[in-house]
């Protein structure tokens, strides 16, 4: 008899496996003979039923798929039959959820295409009717007005989250967890709410014009808790050790917040921003209420209707032509590349910041 | 020894002191500034209540509780014979019947897509995965409505069509003529669809806490990865799914563009999910706003408060579910 | 017959040596310090974890050879564990404890319940504990029934992980005679580990020290 149990830098914690359970090769292969087996199932089964095209397939799939996985379970008795009944489902399950979202993107792309041309980007629609030829006018004006719009609500929101978050991490006072709680109480305020808002304090009591100003208060009240949220997520991740040596150092509250932390944080507060403004820039419904569209660039942002991408898309669908509803189609393509891009660059400064820790 | 008597003299023991944290000026200036900031949400949540109850009050003088229970609206035409009459009950019911519907869809698929984030995706792919989830939230409403009205509506009138025919005797798929579209059947899929993401990314992160040495332990006793997912993941998250479901119904009560582009605006509570009749608040407000007199743009203040507390409720309490369900 | 392990176990950068052989109707006792891999041993022979090379087998049966891509699952092992800390489900009966293992295998309620039910009162459970809560039980009872829970299935293998870690000092003796009768009795094969040496050596047949 022989035994031996020796392990290296034993002392130091396991990184553990994420689950106890195996994906043998031989689990692996039943799934694929499965997945074929019930793949020429559900084409037959569409071939009789009225189940058509693609989708009919997809939804007899839907059946075939872990009735299949079961079947080809049954010698390892009923458990295992429930088991891989469930595994099939799983994962037909996450690809029909998985289905809408690629034909969103698919179909915004397609059609946009089909209406896009150079100069959709760089014209506005002054002297262009909405049922003009895709290849005259464009969304100039609404890109810049979507910017100055969301541009203002930064200025206002970022501080405001920021401070929000370093109340609740930094300085800890006694209203952390009511603060914490009307954050994110607040990120469930109807986007429509906060626009009925805006209009009826800033727009009624104060300018009495639907302006770039209104609609960009109306797209913060929206976006500070989205900033707050990922800031303090952001603030967490700073070790205490850092603080106690800036103040052991003799350094005031102030300065370790503003000359320590907040320093060693900065792309992470850049990826609050950023999904704060990806957050809102599609927002239309407040819009509707404030600052409203425009067929031309606004230079001021205090008086008078300013345009923006999501105005742009539900008034040129009001219009309801075939080449308005193309515009609508080109633009709404415009606004999911601009917050697809915003996704990438917070994606991008997350990434940096996690790696600096 | 002087040596040790001279320090017996020199050593001269201090009173015991309290430590004290001595705050400069900037410190509470800064502690100021900053307090005042972070109660700046919970301003903003009163002030939006207050304004909109100062704004909307003359309606709710002026119509009482009729205002919550009645289905009309009309703004009248501004004399004795036709007087404005305002009643939300329609859009509430409407609200509500879209909402509910909407999640009663997307919960099944929110644990099943949570699971198999956590337990079934291979590692390598499950950031990306995560990463998609929380891009498909950022999708814009009005992204979602164009969609919703050109590409799902047609399939949804399909379905619609065929659970009539085969469940029309059922009072809720009844339909008063065979007309399918904008109704809130199809609003119900489409939000389905937008509450989907937060949902699903809730569950995933109370799912995400399971203890894994239950798990082991299931597993290691002769359970199945279903046998032990249901054993231990699913009765562990099941506060936590209720949170997120609530956060995802109080997202699909204050839905309001997808809502105005797949729905046809009918002030008439109607539970004939498949008819094409219905509304809710939201997309109430975003039509009546354009056209509203100074008495109706009243009466949309109120519903917007209405609207306001009922959401906000909702949301505290799922707020409070999930996260006692993460402390656990 | 005889458990033979050999073979290396792998966890990111980390990796166990493992060379083990036990004979049948052996009661062997392993001794070492927290962290020496007692407890990964044991999971490797439950199945929770996989070899990353080397051979585990059980009476000549291969439960785990990465190499010819042999696996068994820990419900195809003829195995029972008593885990570190027990590891009772916390949200069930001492009932549903304890036939957990069994409904596992597809065995079907009532014969689950009368099994579970004689192991009960063979450990000195009284059966009128099977339908309380686990949570309320002491630390002696919460023992016994992570021993039932292993013992109902009528492994081949008994796997016991610090079997008196948690038991107050007023129910340990019993509790250690108890596990010598059943160690006496059980013809299969039975690992034992633990930090504390007295407690391994009143019972195992034979017992190694680790580092």
């Amino acid at each position: 008899m022989n035994f031996t149990l020796a392990s290296e830098f034993e002392s130091v914690p396991h990184a553990e496996p994420r689950q106890p359970w195996k994906n043998t090769k031989l689990t692996i292969l039943r799934s694929v003979f499965s997945f074929t087996v019930a793949a020429v199932l559900a084409a037959l089964i569409a071939q009789v039923t009225p189940l058509a095209g693609r989708l009919g397939w997809f939804v007899a799939m839907a059946f075939t798929f872990p009735a299949v996985m079961a079947v080809v379970a049954y010698k390892r008795g009923s458990r295992a039959m429930a088991d891989q009944m469930v595994t099939g489902i799983v994962l037909i399950g996450f690809t029909s959820v998985m289905i809408p979202w690629v034909s969103i993107v698919a179909t915004v792309i397609s059609r946009g295409l089909k209406a896009f041309y150079v100069g959709f980007l760089t014209t506005d629609m002054l002297v262009n009717q909405p049922d003009d030829p895709l290849n005259m006018g464009g969304v100039s004006h609404a890109i810049v007005g979507t910017l100055i719009q969301v541009l203002l609500a930064s200025v206002v929101a970022v501080p405001l989250g920021i401070i929000a978050a370093i109340y609740i991490v930094e300085i800890r006072g006694r209203g952390a967890g009511v603060v914490r709680f009307f954050t994110q109480a607040m990120s469930g305020v109807p986007s429509i709410v906060a626009g009925l808002f805006v209009y009826a304090t800033v727009v009624v009591t104060i300018t009495h014009k639907f302006n770039a100003v209104a609609g960009a208060l109306a797209l913060a009240i929206l976006m500070l808790p989205t900033v707050a949220r990922t800031a303090e997520e952001v603030l967490k991740v700073v070790s205490d050790d850092l603080r106690a040596s800036s103040q052991a150092l003799g350094a005031s509250q102030v300065a370790t917040t503003f000359r320590v932390v907040l320093p060693t944080i900065r792309s992470g507060l850049i990826t609050a921003a950023v999904l704060g403004v990806a957050r809102v820039a599609g927002e239309t419904a407040p819009l509707l209420l404030t600052s409203q569209y425009f067929v031309k660039f606004n230079t001021n942002i205090f008086d008078g209707p300013m345009a923006s991408l999501p105005t742009y898309i539900f008034s040129s669908l009001g219009v309801g032509t075939d080449n308005s509803v193309a515009r609508a189609w080109a633009a709404s393509a415009v606004l999911l590349t601009l917050i697809f891009i915003l996704f990438t660059i917070a994606r991008l400064f997350g990434g940096r910041n996690r790696k600096s820790h | 020894m002087q040596a040790d008597a001279e320090l017996e003299v020199s050593i001269d023991i201090p009173e015991h002191r309290k430590l004290q944290v001595t705050q400069g000026t900037p410190d509470r200036i800064f502690r100021y500034i900053i307090t005042t900031g972070a109660y700046f949400s919970l301003a903003v949540l009163a002030m939006i209540a207050g304004f909109l109850l100062y704004r909307g009050f003359q309606i709710f003088s002026d119509f009482g509780l009729g205002f919550i229970t009645g289905a009309k609206w009309d703004a009248g035409s501004g004399d004795e014979t036709a007087p404005a009459v305002f009643g939300v009950a329609a859009m509430l019911v409407g609200s509500l019947v879209i909402a509910i519907m909407a999640i009663a869809i997307a919960l099944p698929f929110a644990v099943i897509s949570a699971l198999f984030l956590e337990y079934y995706a291979p590692l390598a792919i499950r950031r990306f995965l995560i990463s998609i989830l929380d891009l498909v939230a950022a999708i814009p409403s009005v992204i979602y409505g164009i969609w919703g009205y050109a590409i799902l509506m047609p399939h949804v009138v399909g379905w619609s069509k065929s659970l009539n025919s085969w469940f029309g005797w059922f009072p809720l798929f009844d339909v008063p003529a065979p007309i399918f579209d904008r109704s809130p059947f199809v609003a119900g899929v489409l939000l389905a669809l937008m509450v989907l993401p937060i949902t699903t990314s809730v569950a995933r992160e109370v799912y995400s806490q399971a203890p894994r040495d239950q798990i082991d332990a299931a597993y290691g006793l002769g359970a199945t990865k279903w046998g032990a997912l249901r054993t231990v993941v699913l009765p562990f998250g099941k506060s936590g799914l209720i949170g997120g479901a609530m956060l995802g119904l109080g997202r699909a009560l204050g839905e309001t563009i997808a809502v105005y582009l797949v729905l046809n605006l009918v002030f008439k509570i109607n539970l004939q999910v498949l008819a094409s009749a219905g509304g809710n608040v939201a997309s109430m407000i975003a039509t009546r706003f354009g056209e509203a007199g100074p008495y109706e743009l009243r009466a949309l203040m109120a519903a917007g408060l209405v609207l306001f507390l009922l959401t906000l409720v909702v949301n505290a309490l799922a707020t409070l579910i999930v996260n006692r369900s993460k402390v656990q | 017959m005889t458990l033979s392990l050999v073979g290396t176990v792998r966890r990111g950068s980390f990796f166990h040596n493992i060379d083990l052989r036990v004979e049948r109707g052996e009661v062997f006792g392993i001794v070492g310090r927290n962290g020496a891999g007692k407890s990964t041993l044991l999971h490797t022979i439950a199945g929770l974890i996989g070899l990353s090379d080397g051979e585990l087998s059980v009476n000549g049966t291969v439960w785990d050879n990465p190499s010819s891509h042999t696996w068994l699952e820990p419900g195809e092992r003829s195995c029972g564990v008593v885990f570190q800390d027990l590891r009772l489900f916390p949200r069930m009966t001492v009932m549903q404890n304890i036939s957990f293992g069994l409904r596992s295998r597809g065995i079907a309620q009532h014969e689950a319940t009368d099994r579970a039910t004689v192991m009960m009162q063979s450990v000195g459970l009284d059966v009128s504990y099977s339908s309380r809560n686990v949570q309320q039980l002491s630390g002696g009872e919460r023992q016994r029934v992570a021993l039932a829970r292993a013992l109902v299935l009528q492994p081949e293998v008994l796997l016991l992980d610090e079997p008196f870690t948690g038991v107050d000092q007023h129910s340990l003796g019993g509790l250690r005679n108890l596990l010598k009768e059943v160690v006496a009795e059980f013809s299969g094969y039975v690992v034992l580990v633990s930090h504390n040496q007295t407690d391994i050596e009143t019972i195992s047949s034979r017992t190694l020290m680790i580092q």
